[in-house]
């Protein structure tokens, strides 16, 4: 499909504006629903309150026992509900596993290098590094083609 | 994950029972009851350690290499011993005096695999991945 771009400064930053032939009506829909910002339920260790937090602020999610531990980009730490095995639908979204411990946003990955004792780790562009293992690296790697 | 390792270590158990009872058919006319024991804990231990202990380390483990080659080498060393009585005593004794040379033979193949070759693997999957993330 072809697609034209107009940049116009009339409209606010969360607006877009889509003009189309009235026989595809029906990807209305599918553009909301892919560019609708997806929100994740947290709750704030602080005073125990549920919260919404957007996907792509998500840095980690690390395994607790029952809850999962996640962190922003922002280093703010909220817990989940549920372990990283119930998480796992948020691949759809780019929060892969890299370990069993450790779920990483894809988008927040600046390189993979061989790290120190021969570990596969994984870089982020604030600056950190976490270990994959060798069965989720593959799981990446399918990920990604 | 556990499901899979089950599998494995189901199918390592009854296909090296089916090997050491085919090997033992060269030297041994008849088999007592107590022997099929040791075949089968010999089964057991290989199948473990092959089947499933090797494949955690190397797949899931993200311990750091000297980690995975101290407690592989140990692991196997002592189970190698433990299986080589199980199934000859004789050969036990005979081997028992170069103790030291297998267990750095052992080292040696366990630092070549779980630190050089990895260290390779990983630099072929790292720049895999980050040619994949930059497409």
């Amino acid at each position: 499909m072809k697609i034209n771009y107009q940049l116009i400064d009339d409209y606010a930053t969360d607006e877009i504006g889509i003009r189309m032939h009235p026989n595809n009506h029906e990807l209305i829909s599918t553009i909301e629903k892919n560019l609708e910002t997806k929100h994740l339920e947290v709750i704030d260790p602080q005073n125990s309150r549920q919260s919404k937090l957007r996907i792509e602020d998500v840095l980690i999610i690390e395994a607790m026992d029952n809850l999962s531990k996640l962190y922003t980009t922002d280093k703010d730490v909220f817990y989940l509900k549920g372990r990283l095995k119930d998480l796992e639908y948020l691949t759809k979204y780019g929060i892969l596993r890299i370990s069993n411990s450790v779920m990483i946003n894809l988008d927040k990955i600046v390189s993979f290098k061989n790290g120190k004792y021969a570990r596969l780790e994984v870089y982020t562009d604030n600056g950190e590094s976490f270990v994959v293992s060798r069965h989720f690296s593959k799981k990446i790697r399918e990920y990604l083609r | 994950m556990i499901k899979q390792y089950k599998n494995r270590f189901i199918q390592g158990t009854l296909l090296t029972i089916i090997w050491i009872v085919f090997l033992t058919g060269f030297t041994r006319q008849t088999m007592e009851v107590t022997f099929f024991w040791n075949i089968l804990l010999i089964s057991v231990s290989l199948s473990l350690i092959f089947g499933v202990i090797y494949p955690y380390i190397w797949n899931y483990s993200t311990w750091i290499a000297p980690i995975s080659i101290i407690l592989s080498s140990v692991i196997n060393f002592l189970t190698g011993y433990f299986v080589l009585y199980l199934y000859s005593k004789i050969l036990f004794h005979l081997t028992l005096p170069y103790w030291l040379v297998i267990l750095c033979v052992t080292i040696l193949l366990h630092v070549i695999f779980f630190y050089f070759y990895r260290k390779y693997q990983n630099e072929k999957m790292a720049r895999e991945l980050n040619q994949l993330r930059q497409r």
